[in-house]
């Protein structure tokens, strides 16, 4: 755990309470499963022995309620993209977005289709691209580790549990 | 092969209603729309043919020709033997006879048919869109389809700074 921090003796540490409540959080990034095409597969095995995704306490949990983190793993279409919003807006914040892949990032190799969305962030605001097709398990592991970065940032006592570093602020303020 | 298939065939529909074409890589047999319905039902319940098994259906646009060809497989478990049917229909108000009573499976195909290229099959039990949203403008696998810039509020290209 980087940031403020006294180890004393008599086994306890001296710390901040945001950068506590940060190292929880960030320890235990519990991520929606939403596999929508080839990527999942590689997403499952981030799951798997070799880059094992449970060791830095991220699950995967099915019901949007319980998630922190959104990994869009695949092809976005347009009757997709309605009920990814609406996923996104049931998540409870402070919420994070990961996209996966060239198809989640930019539309990939379906660039010219009629029916997919030319990437995520089109409907939804994304904290980190991880591109590749598919991204390998170890870059996938390393945009998570980049999401740890951006919540040990986080302000939450300040902002009374809100987002400092959004992106949807950037995008709504100006 | 099929070619014995087409000899049966013509016994029982004449001459001018089937021709058949053997210089490509599959040979196959153009029928005329109209009868379509009728060949199924003859093709898959004459003992000597028994093409029980329905493969596919698909649908290709000649804008140049002004029409729409529809390609049947079938499958013969009898005979093991494949054969190919096509029928063309106009480009412009483009109706069929559905084959769903024939072979069940063929609804969804008639249904994808009519959501990507607009192809109408009548007596069809749930003739709707299959793939795409149902407010869906046009059908997107015909040549001509020029896409909106919006769906929904989503813009449809990466082009467009906002
Ligand atoms: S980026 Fe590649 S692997 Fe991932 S969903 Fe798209 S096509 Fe499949």
């Amino acid at each position: 755990m980087k940031g403020n921090i006294i180890i004393t003796d008599n086994n306890c540490f001296v710390s901040t309470m945001d950068d506590v409540i940060n190292w929880m959080r960030k320890s235990s990034i519990w991520y929606l499963l939403f596999g929508t095409a080839c990527c999942a597969i590689e997403l499952m095995q981030t799951g798997g022995p070799r880059t094992d995704i449970d060791r830095i306490g991220s699950v995967f949990r099915s019901t949007p309620r319980q998630a922190d983190l959104m990994i869009v793993a695949g092809t976005v279409t347009y009757k997709m993209a309605e009920r990814i919003v609406l996923l996104y807006h049931q998540m409870a914040e402070p919420k994070y977005v990961l996209s996966m892949g060239s198809c989640a990032n930019c539309g990939g190799l379906f660039q010219n289709s009629y029916s997919v969305l030319k990437g995520v962030d089109k409907v939804i605001p994304v904290d980190v691209y991880v591109p590749g097709c598919p991204p390998r398990p170890e870059a996938l592991m390393e945009g998570i580790l980049k999401i740890q970065k951006i919540m040990m940032k986080e302000k939450f006592l300040k902002n009374h549990g809100e987002r400092k570093n959004d992106i949807k602020s950037l995008y709504y303020s100006g | 092969m099929i070619s014995k298939v087409y000899t049966i065939l013509v016994d029982r529909f004449g001459e001018d209603a089937l021709l058949y074409f053997d210089d490509t890589l599959n040979p196959y047999i153009q029928v005329n729309p109209e009868q379509i319905q009728m060949l199924c039902i003859f093709m898959r319940y004459n003992p000597a043919l028994k093409f029980s098994f329905f493969f596919s259906l698909c649908g290709v646009d000649y804008p140049e020709k002004n029409q729409i060809t529809m390609v049947y497989h079938l499958f013969s478990m009898k005979q093991k033997k494949m054969c190919v049917l096509k029928t063309s229909v106009s480009r412009k108000n483009p109706e069929l006879e559905s084959i769903e009573s024939v072979w069940k499976a063929a609804g969804w195909f008639e249904r994808e048919l009519y959501d990507l290229l607009g192809v109408n099959f009548t007596n069809h039990s749930n003739m709707k869109r299959l793939l795409l949203p149902d407010d869906w403008v046009g059908h997107p696998l015909r040549k001509d389809y020029e896409e909106p810039s919006f769906y929904h509020d989503m813009e449809t290209s990466r082009n467009r700074i906002s």
